[in-house]
């Protein structure tokens, strides 16, 4: 992320081709216009409503959740799409890029999943999605519950009814 | 406990997890990824998540029993679905999957159920539909639920049907774009009906483990522009694709038991993708002016039969394909051309060319100067190693060429195509004479700007020798880079 950072406000001059996004804790972030817009549609949107000259206020979006979906976007742009004959090493890329990115700890986890829900980038959502399921598979119910912070409301009584009515699919 | 419930959290403290603030759009989307299972366990984790598992508008239920299996949980199973779908209530549903396969002898999936349910989907607007039921008994019949041809909203339909026999379609997919028919049994005019009269809107097709009783696979379709096919019946003698728009091409017919009978005929006009896998058929073939991209695994001895026959099919391949641009190909393909004295015919468009080798011999050289010479355009050459066990076949006849080779090109060899900028080595196996044969490209290839060699750590040694007799050879200027990568 070396020139993804905080600068010193929206006042700074404006660089060509750079939009400004404010996060939802106040961080502001100076990006490539062209690489944010061509992933998500919610500051495409904005950019195209005139939003280009003044900073884009992304109220949910934490700034380390709005960091990394900006890294994303621009990993993305400059490497994806592309059907050029490098196409199949730039994949190679893409991928490994994805695979760390979805090593993130499940605070920032859920926090990216409701980052690239808000900025409408579907392969970030898909991605994170998919980091979760991969997360949930083969869990214990009690395993699920201490991963996932899910407080168990049922009576052991409706417990057990759920646990016969899904009886076909437990192992 | 069984009313439904979206859109509307449990907000008690008691509920709280750490899905409370994700939309109910994602956590449906999560629980579609995964297997009924771990949806099952999930519907356990609280009221809340039963709720959700309950409304999800991608539904999926799967009961799969094992033969001899003394729990046939078919009972629970039917019980559970047939609740939950009957209290639906025309909540949307997006897709809906149903695996109900019971192979412990006691019961059958009833046919009456899974019309029943895929009438309740199709109620609810659904748009993914993928069956994949059967009964135990082989060429019992299969009828399509008749609600489905009247639904206005199915894109995709998938169907397993455990090689039960599929009935002919009674109506029109209006709205389908996606097919995908799966070990079952059909007659050549009812596959024909299928695809070509009750999917006029068709764009991706798959068909796979079909079984015997299709000799003739003929496949017509104005709107298709996917085709996937792999694990046809052993005995099929004639395929007949013609289709106007298809884009992409995959055919994997390792299964045939006699390919060099089978007759493979396909117009394409607009083919840019191809992928074939299998031996040399009788091929007819469009030529394909729009190629980009083909990847070709053909095992030339599979058949035995008479070389020259052999030759002048393959020959004929190439006459269709070359207008490629990217092309991936093993090199006994290429050195039976050579033999038959049929690789003339120019690789205009050729930019990047991939050929898979068993071993690398003395002779390779002429056969891939050969190649290199109706390439003019090409930029990178791609050596990569099979890891099988090299069986030269026709070794005495092309080392016979390889001198004949030398001789007529004798001081001209600088006719290799000069566009030629990258070769990329990737070694596995043994190596044989790959040394010779790349110091040879290399100085004949008077582009060439850079060259990658791609190893594992146990060759280090012999890489090193392979690279002091390129050193020996190239140009200062010449870039080479050694890899050492997993393989």
């Amino acid at each position: 992320m070396a020139t993804t950072g905080a600068s010193d406000g929206a006042s700074a001059a404006k660089k060509e081709g750079l939009v400004t996004l404010m996060s939802g804790d106040g961080e502001i972030f100076e990006v490539e216009a062209a690489a944010v817009a061509a992933l998500s549609v919610t500051i495409r949107h904005a950019i195209e409503e005139g939003f280009g000259d003044r900073p884009i206020p992304l109220p949910i979006v934490g700034a380390r959740a709005l960091a990394l979906a900006v890294e994303y976007c621009r990993k993305h742009h400059s490497l994806g799409g592309g059907a050029g004959e490098d196409s199949a090493a730039y994949d190679d890329e893409l991928r490994a890029f994805d695979h760390n990115l979805a090593k993130v700890d499940r605070d920032t986890l859920f926090d990216l999943i409701e980052a690239a829900n808000y900025l409408e980038i579907e392969g970030l959502l898909n991605l994170m999605c998919r980091t979760v399921a991969e997360m949930m598979k083969g869990k214990s119910v009690e395993e699920l519950r201490r991963t996932f912070d899910v407080s168990n409301d049922y009576t052991p009584e409706e417990e057990e009814e759920v646990r016969r009515e899904v009886s076909w699919a437990l192992d | 406990m069984d009313q439904l419930v979206t859109n509307q959290h449990v907000n008690d403290a008691q509920g709280y997890d750490i899905f409370a603030n994700l939309a109910d759009d994602i956590i449906y989307k999560i629980l579609s990824l995964l297997g009924a299972n771990d949806q099952a366990k999930f519907a356990l984790l609280s009221k809340r998540c039963r709720q959700f598992l309950l409304s999800s508008p991608y539904m999926k239920f799967e009961c799969y029993c094992l033969p001899d299996d003394p729990s046939c949980l078919c009972e629970e199973f039917t019980n559970f679905v047939d609740r939950i779908l009957s209290q639906r209530n025309g909540l949307a549903i997006v897709s809906f999957r149903l695996q109900w396969i019971c192979f412990n002898g006691n019961c059958d999936a009833k046919q009456y159920f899974v019309d029943k349910w895929t009438n309740i989907a199709v109620s609810c607007g659904v748009q993914e539909l993928d069956l994949a039921v059967g009964f135990r008994h082989e060429e019992e019949l299969f009828k399509m639920p008749n609600c489905i041809f009247s639904s206005r909203f199915l894109r995709v339909l998938k169907l397993h049907l455990t090689y039960n026999i599929l009935l002919e379609p009674i109506g029109v997919l209006a709205s389908l774009e996606d097919l995908s028919l799966c070990s079952m049994a059909l007659r050549a005019d009812c596959l024909e009906e299928w695809i070509s009269t009750a999917c006029p809107s068709l764009k991706r097709l798959t068909i796979s483990h079909l079984v015997k009783g299709i000799r003739n696979v003929r496949i017509t379709s104005e709107s298709l522009e996917e085709l996937d096919i792999f694990n046809l019946p052993t005995d099929v003698y004639n395929i007949d694709i013609t289709t106007e728009r298809l884009q992409k091409l995959s055919l994997n017919l390792n299964s045939l038991r006699n390919p060099f009978n089978c007759i493979l005929k396909v117009k394409a006009p607009n083919l840019q993708d191809l992928k074939w896998t299998g031996a040399v058929n009788d091929i007819y073939l469009s030529e394909w002016k729009f190629l980009k991209k083909a990847s070709l695994c053909l095992d030339i001895n599979k058949t035995y039969h008479e070389e020259k026959t052999i030759c002048i099919r393959l020959a004929k391949l190439l006459q269709s394909i070359h207008h490629v641009r990217v092309l991936q190909i093993n090199s006994d393909t290429f050195e039976m051309l050579l033999l038959g004295d049929q690789l003339q015919i120019a690789l205009n468009n050729l930019h990047h060319l991939a050929i898979t080798v068993d071993g690398l011999m003395e002779y390779h050289f002429p056969v891939f100067a050969s190649v290199l010479m109706v390439s003019p355009k090409l930029e990178t050459l791609s050596l990569k190693y099979s890891g099988k066990p090299y069986r030269p076949h026709y070794e005495m006849l092309l080392g016979l060429m390889a001198s004949q080779f030398y001789k007529r090109h004798e001081g001209n060899l600088n006719l290799l195509g000069d566009h030629l900028s990258a070769i990329v080595v990737e070694l596995k196996g043994k190596f044989y004479q790959t040394g010779f044969v790349i110091a040879n490209m290399v100085k004949v290839a008077k582009g060439l700007k850079k060259i990658t060699i791609f190893y594992s750590r146990k060759h280090l040694l012999i890489v090193l020798k392979m690279w002091s007799d390129i050193w020996k050879v190239a140009s200062p200027r010449l870039e080479v880079n050694l890899v050492e990568k997993k393989i």
